[in-house]
């Protein structure tokens, strides 16, 4: 036990023991300091941690105190820091431990009517007082929003309380898509782990694969290559542009705005299909390995093919703040003040939008060498977040062509397996994602632990909703959060007016027949495996089975059997065993009967 | 009514004008915005003659996403059953085929454990291009090219990136 | 044989049926058998009323000679007052067919049913009175009756107060009435009605307005123009439910009755500008009126408020109507004088219906609280399917009366260009927008008055557990009966207005009104038309429509049967149903400068920025503009001058001595000068 004050050292993480009595007194002194994470581990013997962040540029760092809280109870952080209120939920549901002071806890993952398993150990009859109640008393009712909402958006459930008008309180239920992800990457290896890491929020894939990465090879050791380094950059920058493009499309839906919501689909398909030829997946999947970066750009089509689609984004966005019927839904909307921002401990444009410099892109130490410039904004409103993300996409649109010139390569390393425990970071389009693993002697996941940046913010949109217009001003907010349901609901699991048009009921309202002829751009889709037979013997196929992290290969006898439907095409067969194996090509695999999908490939007979 | 009959009913009524109503059972978010991208302008799902409804009651396709987590259960039943017959179900993703998530406490893995299945859309994520193909079979419209591939090397020449 | 005598059975029996109510309504058989009795009473009003529309005026007799107060007793079956007279009689009926299911015998009852008999008589009092002293001393007896009648239950402070109120200004109201009388008789040297309207030429232009400004002031009182009408929503709400619907479907009428004889038959004022006044008048009313209502979740005091919005609406079109005689347009005159009363029917149908309602949903479910009730549809299907018939009608839809009448009032201010001067055209128009801006807030007030108590799902368990096992149900539905014939018959009740109209007018429309076909014009055959009968018939048809596909394809294609879709969330609760308030919170929003609203919320994240939930209380109050701003300073003036003049009162012998002595002291001087 340590009486010396945590500081934070810039670039690093320093990691303090703290005794549970202190606990109170650290987390006041580290009053000036980000929140960035609270989590808990161990189910015998629990040990809670929490990470701060210092934002400030040229001294950003980590702090990460560890806290035994074996009695079951820990002193309630969230009187004295608002940003741990989510945590302590959390981490009562999972370990069954409360703070002190008996105060109602929210429900955050566990769906009321299900048992599901769970990190530590559940509290034996949970107590009545535990959960805090949802009573809606007055002239207001509550207006029940989801969880299956608008066509094509994520299954979230608002309970909306108003007046008829105006928001008078907003809460949300995040379980419906609790997977248990910090459950299932128990046992795995890191690299299994960037798998499903991957599958945590598929929109911030690069950021939340890097960020567990270099948590795994900080636990190991390892320091990736500059050059693998600066392909994680590159990627993690591609994301953050066609994230923000995809902002703006759900922002111009939000207010009604078609021309502008098809632009910014034009831009923000071109950007995906550049992420296809430059990596070989639209979403970046796959890019990001142990110990540097398993792909390696296509540069060539980079510098070819990034210029037009971001003269597309910039086109859609200079149109768009030209338009004073779209900026005046945009202004004074949502308003987050910086004191909200900072206490609920909000990273990303939502936080910067509202006068904070958060941005983990400033800790020194990673490729981004020199500070890329970080936009700020002071409104806080969704104007402020649309314009910081603009700035956040031209500089993108810089850093890309820098690190292609300092020169990208694909080279991992394999994970020594050894026992111990690391925190990494990367700046998602959305925020600061961070993950923190503990691995055993075996180099196996023990806990890892798996912040997207949507675990930090959605904790803010109720407070930017309130006393807003009901039906008009939340999806034009929540656009301009630009959040997934997925991000938040990890742990353990508009606007749009569709225009029908009935008319000719018989003779349906077709205008061109499908498809013409085949699509330009197909070519650079990832696409599942074809199998060589003849490379198949039964330790190949063994191999194989071994490597599927998705469960589409099965070896019965002498057959291999492939399910296509299971297949992710993330080309880890592949790097197995690259004789036996090659893309197929097809990517129209919509079938009738599920039979259909499985394929039977014979090995080769051994003698 | 046999599969037969569902398929030229379906064909009949949906051939040039269907419904779509999307659900997500758990899955990353990927999925969503691909299939969000049908009504941008480089697939226009529009002039095919397809539409999304917010509605199950006026919906026709139920198009699922996600490996079916089983807090989620009672919702993806209550919009299925929202929605007048005939309906399709069309599963589209790696997840609600049976992909990435197995069977367990949390998730039942596959889509067609919970809701019975017409289509299936392999893909991480589907493309655009693959949900409309998929779309179009599910109308009768295109035909399934899967049942007839082996995904045999001999059969699919290689293929590098960069290749028209 | 004249209608007369009809109304003197009536009030025979309503006689009887008070003595019957004191003596025996302490059992049930008492109870049965003075309704019984009242709606006998109730029948000979209405043919009464009805006859004396065709028949025109009787003469004005004094039966028997009798005397009443220091003159004789004159009587007067007029054409003007019989649909008055027959709404009377129809609203006793239903009244009389309700009342043995909703009270219990008691004494309370008996006194009650006393009372209310006695306001009956008192109602057909004013209505046939035929001198100005019957016609003021029935005006008592009717305002004292129905101050019994609203203290019902006097020990509960809201009872109270209301009865109060009524009391209070219902005097203020009739000195103001008396004045006017008073002018008149003494003008005219008459003081029997038909004698004032007969020489009425001879009151000079000054004192004909004045006695109208009086009459208008002193029966806007009981009828409820706006700033008048503060005792309505207090009144009308504590009293029973049937005493309520006679209070707002018949006393409320006698008011607009006492207007419709100052404005039109007992030396109506010369030119535009008493025209322009009751119709400004009547518009504020309209409007002001059914924005309170909106505002309201008690459902009696909501039906209040849309009483007063009534008001306003005939009253608009009587002003109209001066403006249009003023400007000697008489077709014009006789048409919106026939509006107006066709309304008076109208309203007095539904709103008696809807407060019968009221009641029974009041004792089935014990509140009467809108946001504590919800799916009553279910529990309570009959007096549902009656109520919605009454909301029809006073939400203005076709085809039932109320769309008639106010279809009819509407097309008359729309010919506002034919007075000829641009300023009273613009006017009328403005009068006609506001209407217009009512008629809107009607239908979006009765939507939220029928479907959050009937619609849904039942917010309570109170609201879930009711049963319409002995609730009334056939005096209602006359009610609803007599409203859809109101409606489709139109033309016949248009012919006999006609007549009616004529006695006061002089002019006959005849084919202006109904130039045939069961088709109605207004006043002009080139400006508008419609047929209320084929409406109703075609509306009728175009339903069975879809009635018929559904009969016809059902047996074709199965059906299940699933909830209502609700996102897929798995209980739904009643709390996450529209409530009342937050139904009308945009008109809350857009006239917050007439409601001021005061907006209290508490909620977790004021005290918690953590973001922990927890209760979520939200209040809005709407200030109520009028007692605040205008009668409270009244009050307290009255009572600052009331200090003042309390030492006069010392209690000491000495000082009333020696007011004695100066009073003869003065007597003595005055004499000698």
């Amino acid at each position: 036990m340590t009486t010396v004050e945590p500081r934070v050292v810039p670039g690093a993480v320093t990691t303090f023991q703290v005794a549970s009595p202190d606990l109170e007194a650290v987390v006041r002194d580290l009053a000036d300091l980000r929140l960035a994470d609270m989590f808990a581990s161990g189910a015998e013997h629990t040990t809670l941690r929490l990470v701060w962040a210092n934002d400030t540029a040229g001294q950003a760092g980590y702090v990460v105190t560890e806290t035994p809280v074996d009695s079951g109870e820990y002193p309630a952080l969230s009187d004295i820091a608002p940003a741990a209120f989510v945590e302590e939920c959390e981490i009562y549901e999972q370990f069954g431990t409360r703070p002190a002071g008996g105060k109602p806890l929210n429900r955050m993952m566990l769906p009321p009517h299900a048992s599901l398993p769970t990190l530590g150990r559940k509290p034996p009859a949970e107590p009545e007082e535990a959960r805090a109640p949802h009573m809606v008393g007055g002239q207001a009712f509550e207006f029940p929003f989801g969880p299956v909402r608008q066509v094509g958006v994520e299954s979230l459930y608002y309970g909306l309380v108003t007046s008829g008008e105006e928001v008078v309180d907003l809460y949300l239920f995040t379980w419906h898509k609790h997977r248990g992800l910090e459950w299932r990457l128990q046992g795995k290896t890191p690299e299994q782990a960037l798998f499903l890491a991957e599958r945590t929020e598929g929109l911030s894939a690069v950021a939340m694969t890097w960020a567990l990465a270099a948590a795994a090879e900080a636990a190991a050791g390892v320091q990736p290559a500059k050059a693998a380094q600066r392909t994680r950059a590159v990627a993690l920058e591609l994301e953050r542009l066609y994230n923000h493009a995809a902002a703006m499309a759900a922002l111009c839906q939000s207010t009604g705005l078609s021309v502008g919501q098809s632009a910014a689909e034009i831009a923000l398909e071109r950007l995906l299909r550049l992420n296809a030829s430059a990596f070989g997946h639209r979403y970046l999947f796959g890019v990001i390995g142990t110990g540097g970066a398993s792909r390696a750009p296509d540069t060539d089509a980079i510098r070819d093919e990034l210029p037009g689609a971001y003269s597309e984004f910039k086109r859609a966005a200079d149109a768009l703040l030209g338009t004073n019927s779209f900026v005046d839904r945009l202004e004074a909307t949502g308003i987050l003040t910086a004191d909200q921002a900072r206490d609920l401990g909000l990273v990303g444009p939502v936080a910067r939008a509202s006068g904070l410099t958060a941005d983990a892109r400033l800790v020194p130490g990673g490729p981004y060498g020199t500070q890329p410039a970080v936009a700020t904004a002071t409104a806080g409103d969704v104007l402020a977040r649309f314009t910081v993300m603009l700035a956040e996409a031209a500089e993108s649109v810089r850093l890309i062509g820098q690190f292609l010139d300092a020169g990208t390569a694909a080279s991992t390393i394999e994970l020594p397996r050894t026992a111990g425990t690391g925190l990494g970071w990367a700046e998602s389009p959305r925020g600061e994602a961070l993950a923190w693993v503990a691995l055993g002697d075996d180099g196996r996941i023990a806990r890892a632990r798996l912040r997207p940046a949507s675990a930090r913010n959605w904790r803010g949109f109720d407070d930017a909703c309130r006393s807003q217009n009901v039906f008009t001003d939340i999806p034009i907010i929540e656009a301009s959060f630009w959040l997934t349901a997925a991000g938040m609901a990890r742990l353990q699991g508009r606007r749009r007016m569709t225009l029908w048009f009935i008319r000719g009921i018989r003779r349906g309202v077709v205008t061109t027949r499908y498809p013409a002829r085949p699509d330009a751009s197909a070519r650079f889709l990832p696409t599942p495996p074809a199998f060589r037979p003849r490379a198949l013997t039964r330790v190949t196929a063994d191999r194989l089975v071994a490597s599927c992290p998705s469960g589409a290969l099965r070896r019965d006898g002498g057959v291999l059997s492939y399910d296509v439907g299971r297949c992710t095409a993330c080309g880890r067969c592949a790097a197995e065993a690259p004789a036996a194996v090659q893309s197929s090509g097809e990517f129209e695999l919509a079938a009738t009967a599920r039979s259909v999908l499985i394929k039977r490939i014979p090995l080769r007979e051994e003698r | 009514m046999t599969a037969e009959e569902l398929r030229e009913t379906i064909a009949r009524q949906f051939g040039r004008s269907l419904h779509i109503r999307t659900l997500d059972t758990g899955s990353c978010a990927v999925c969503e915005q691909e299939i969000r991208l049908l009504t941008a302008p480089h697939y226009d799902l529009h002039r095919l003659g397809f539409f999304f409804t917010p509605a199950p009651r006026h919906a026709d396709l139920l198009l699922v996403t996600g490996p079916m987590i089983r807090a989620f259960e009672v919702a993806a039943r209550k919009t299925y059953d929202a929605m007048p017959g005939p309906k399709v179900v069309v599963a589209t993703g790696a997840c609600a085929l049976g992909g990435v998530y197995p069977a367990d406490p949390f998730t039942h893995g596959t889509v067609d454990a919970v809701l019975p299945v017409d289509v299936w859309i392999p893909g991480c994520p589907p493309s655009p291009l693959a949900l409309l193909h998929g779309l179009g079979v599910a109308v009768g419209r295109l035909a399934e090219k899967v049942r007839d591939l082996p995904f045999t090397a001999d059969d699919h020449p290689e293929r590098t990136r960069g290749d028209s | 044989m004249t209608p007369l005598d009809f109304l003197y059975a009536a009030a025979a029996a309503w006689l009887a049926a008070a003595l019957a109510g004191v003596l025996a309504a302490r059992t049930a058989g008492g109870l049965r058998a003075c309704c019984a009795v009242s709606a006998l009473g109730g029948v000979a009003a209405a043919i009464g009323g009805g006859w004396s529309l065709v028949y025109g005026d009787t003469p004005v007799v004094s039966p028997g000679g009798a005397t009443v107060v220091g003159g004789p007793l004159q009587l007067q079956a007029t054409s003007l007052a019989g649909v008055f007279t027959a709404l009377l009689g129809v609203v006793a009926v239903a009244i009389a067919w309700y009342a043995p299911r909703y009270h219990k015998p008691s004494g309370g009852t008996a006194l009650y049913l006393a009372a209310y008999n006695v306001a009956l008589l008192g109602c057909l009092a004013v209505l046939t009175a035929g001198g100005m002293v019957t016609f003021l001393i029935a005006w008592e007896t009717m305002s004292l009756a129905c101050y019994l009648l609203i203290l019902r239950h006097p020990r509960a402070a809201p009872v109270a107060r209301g009865a109060f109120w009524f009391l209070a200004l219902s005097e203020a109201g009739f000195l103001l009435v008396v004045a006017a009388f008073v002018i008149l008789s003494s003008k005219t040297g008459y003081t029997t009605l038909a004698g004032i309207s007969a020489h009425g030429a001879l009151v000079p232009g000054g004192w004909r307005a004045a006695a109208y400004l009086l009459a208008l002031s002193g029966f806007g009182f009981k009828a409820g123009l706006v700033p008048l009408h503060v005792w309505l929503p207090e009144a009308h709400p504590v009293a029973p439910a049937d005493g309520s619907a006679f209070l707002s479907g018949v006393v409320v009428k006698m008011g607009v009755y006492g207007i419709a004889l100052f404005a039109f038959r007992l030396a109506p004022p010369a030119g535009a500008w008493p025209g322009l006044i009751t119709m400004g008048g009547g518009a504020v009313t309209a409007a002001i009126g059914i924005l309170y209502a909106m505002a309201e979740r008690d459902i009696k005091k909501f039906l209040a408020y849309s009483t007063i919005e009534n008001t306003g609406i005939i009253v608009t079109a009587f002003g109209a109507a001066m403006i249009f005689h003023a400007s000697g347009q008489q077709a014009l005159w006789a048409f919106l004088l026939i509006a107006g009363i066709y309304h008076v029917a109208n309203h007095g149908c539904y709103k008696t219906l809807l407060f019968l309602e009221a009641g029974v949903t009041e004792h089935a479910t014990g509140t009467r609280d809108m946001d504590r009730l919800g799916g009553l549809v279910h529990r309570l299907p009959r007096s549902a399917v009656i109520a919605f018939a009454g909301t029809l009608g006073i939400a203005a839809l076709p085809p039932l009366n109320g769309f008639v009448s106010e279809w009819l009032i509407f097309q008359g201010l729309f010919q506002g260009f034919r007075t000829g001067s641009h300023l009273t055209g613009i006017l009328i128009v403005l009068a006609a927008g506001t209407l217009g801006l009512t008629g809107g807030l009607a239908v979006y007030a009765f939507v939220r008055g029928f479907g959050i108590p009937y619609l849904g799902m039942p917010r309570t368990r109170q609201a879930a557990t009711v049963s319409e096992k002995g609730q009334p149900v056939a005096g209602p539905a006359l009610l609803a009966v007599a409203c859809v014939a109101l409606a489709v018959g139109a033309p016949v009740m248009l012919y006999a207005l006609d007549k009616a109209a004529r006695t006061v007018t002089g002019v006959t429309l005849g084919p202006l009104l109904l130039p045939g076909n069961l088709t109605v014009i207004p006043a002009h055959a080139d400006f508008a038309a419609f047929s209320p009968t084929y409406l109703a018939v075609f509306l009728s048809c175009a339903l069975a429509v879809p009635l018929l596909i559904y009969v016809a394809g059902r047996p074709r294609a199965s059906s299940t049967t699933v909830p209502v879709w609700d996102g897929g969330i798995v209980s739904f609760k009643p709390r996450m149903q529209y409530s009342a308030m937050t139904f009308s919170a945009p008109t809350r929003v857009t006239f917050d400068a007439l409601y001021r609203p005061s907006v209290s919320v508490t909620r977790p994240s004021d005290d918690d920025p953590a973001g922990r939930s927890g209760p979520v209380h939200y209040e809005a109050r709407v200030t109520p503009a009028f007692q605040r701003y205008l009668y409270r300073p009244f009050v307290r003036g009255l009572e600052w001058l009331a200090d003042l003049v309390r030492p006069v009162q010392s209690g000491d012998v000495n000082l009333y001595l020696l007011y004695v002595f100066v009073v003869i002291l003065l007597a003595y001087l005055l004499g000698a000068v």
